[in-house]
């Protein structure tokens, strides 16, 4: 699933983005994991803080990174990937308060998504069927493209309810022999995976 | 103050946090872990996805399901993830079994091979989702709660059993045949119980969503007096599109409070609000949770935030409420 989400900046040169990968991943070989990781955390990051279009603003995010390092001959020295990340951010995040001219953009200039979250209305009931016809046959399409691991795992921790659920875990962590924690944070992780790759699927992303 | 990185962040500081409810330092001093620190992102990922979790199953409650419905769910994305969970959780409740695990080794009622059995599996999901379409007409048939209720009480005493021979089994030599063979009988048990039950819980969980909606659009008040406008609520109403008509546009963002216009409290106030402007007007959006209102007079005061920071009162809008 991570290969399909790798997008590129167009003015980043494909070995840019490769050492830009590579620094984030900070001396191990994540296959591009850690760049879907920070730019999950970049997207719920401005989302917290309201923004309209939150995907936009992390892809700006680390498209500056990217040709920061580039200019940098792939290194930055003094801060950890994450953390520059960041700060990257947050000055994205105040250009963005500064931004006032975002507020002129007329509904009809905005993509579905930006509409609904300057509208910050939700989908009137009918389209909150249709949704969920759709996501259910989202998800059951990635469910069944976790790897089978994965799947099983993702479906047993979240089985049951609550005393028979935290129960199972605890089984299930034994199991795996991970703690009742690792077990926890392995489990959002997948769910994560399975939320972009349903996100991706309906359209949504 | 600043929270230090060696101090654990309490569950009521994460919800704070995203409920957007902690001051400007710490919350900056969060924002900047949610990104760069593995771990503390790790926690606050798992304790939003079981928040989200509690919502979808109906188990939060008072102010933070209040604040959920008024803050969190404001945000497309959030309601993205509401969606999501609320899908996986029809999964989850299609789910025949609990893993079944016996000492020295692990049988799953869909045994190792999963994808041998994932049509029939996910099949269930799609028709789950199915009824999640038609489940509406089902909601209040008295019927099925009662029918719930005792599949309720069915599948807690077959748990029970279950829990106790598991107990037993690990306590005693793994070739007690007969120790083994009960606790696989009872597991079938709860498989069909699970079965029988899996749809109606599905149909039941509806009856917690939130569908009805009412649009309210409120002119600048004008001098002279028009006639008040009414919000008429109909029984059953979850929640306001509100949307306000404004004299001007000279603000990057807008909150608006909701106050009781005899006693002047606060009781609502709205995320900060970017203002679309087309043919000239411009008008603000937001949801209002419906259950905060009654019968009564209610003022909208809607106030203004510069770039710097610096908050002003705009306008506001007077209006009654009326349950018929």
């Amino acid at each position: 699933m991570a290969k399909e989400r790798l997008s590129r900046d167009p003015s980043t040169s494909p070995g840019a983005f490769r050492q830009f990968l590579h620094w984030l991943d900070d001396g191990t070989d994540s296959r591009g994991e850690k760049y879907l990781e920070m730019r999950r955390r970049l997207v719920a990051y401005f989302d917290r803080k309201n923004c309209v279009a939150p995907d936009d603003l992390a892809d700006e995010t680390l498209n500056r990174v990217a040709r920061r390092l580039e200019e940098e001959a792939g290194a930055i020295t003094g801060t950890a990937p994450a953390q520059y990340c960041y700060i990257t951010a947050k000055f994205v995040f105040l250009e963005y308060l500064r931004e006032g001219a975002r507020s002129q953009t007329s509904l009809s200039e905005m993509s579905p998504g930006e509409a609904d979250a300057v509208l910050g209305a939700a989908s009137v009931a009918y389209v909150e069927v249709q949704s969920k016809e759709r996501l259910s046959a989202c998800l059951e399409d990635c469910l069944a493209r976790l790897a089978p691991a994965d799947r099983d795992l993702i479906l047993d921790y979240y089985q049951g309810e609550q005393r028979s659920k935290i129960e199972g875990r605890r089984v299930l962590a034994t199991r795996l022999h991970l703690s009742v924690n690792a077990l926890s944070i392995k489990a959002c992780r997948i769910r994560n995976k399975l939320e972009m790759c349903v996100r991706e699927r309906s359209g949504q992303a | 103050m600043p929270f230090s990185r060696q101090q654990r962040v309490d569950d009521q500081t994460l919800r704070e946090y995203l409920f957007g409810l902690l001051p400007q330092e710490q919350t900056e001093q969060m924002d900047e872990w949610s990104v760069a620190d593995d771990e503390f992102a790790a926690r606050l990922d798992t304790f939003e996805s079981d928040m989200v979790d509690a919502y979808v199953r109906g188990e939060l409650s008072g102010d933070t399901l209040a604040k959920f419905q008024t803050v969190y769910l404001s945000s497309p994305r959030r309601r993205q993830k509401v969606a999501f969970a609320e899908g996986f959780y029809a999964l989850e409740a299609a789910q025949p079994a609990p893993p079944a695990v016996v000492k020295g080794g692990r049988t799953s009622l869909f045994g190792p091979g999963f994808g041998l059995f994932a049509l029939p599996r996910l099949a269930w999901a799609g028709g789950l989702a199915m009824l999640l379409a038609i489940g509406a007409l089902l909601v209040d048939n008295l019927h099925l709660r009662d029918s719930m209720h005792q599949v309720a009480n069915d599948r807690a005493a077959f748990e029970q059993r279950e829990h106790d021979l598991q107990a037993r089994l690990q306590n005693e030599d793994a070739s007690n045949a007969r120790t083994a063979s009960e606790l696989e009988q009872v597991r079938k048990s709860l498989a069909q119980l699970e079965n029988s039950s899996a749809a109606k819980r599905v149909a039941s969980q509806l009856s917690s969503l939130p569908i009805s909606a009412v649009a309210f659009v409120l002119a600048p008040q004008m001098r002279g007096g028009a006639q008040m406008p009414s919000l008429i609520l109909p029984q059953g109403t979850t929640r306001v599109d509100l949307r306000l008509e404004l004299e001007g546009n000279d603000f990057p963002t807008y909150r608006i409070a909701l106050k009781g216009l005899q006693d002047d409290k606060v009781l609502w106030h709205s995320g900060p609000l970017k203002a679309v402007t087309k043919n000239e007007s411009s008008t603000l959006s937001t949801i209002m949770p419906a259950n905060l209102l009654r019968q009564q007079m209610y003022q909208l005061d809607l106030t203004g935030t510069q770039p710097s920071g610096q908050a002003e009162l705009v306008s506001s809008y007077v209006f009654r409420v009326v349950t018929p």
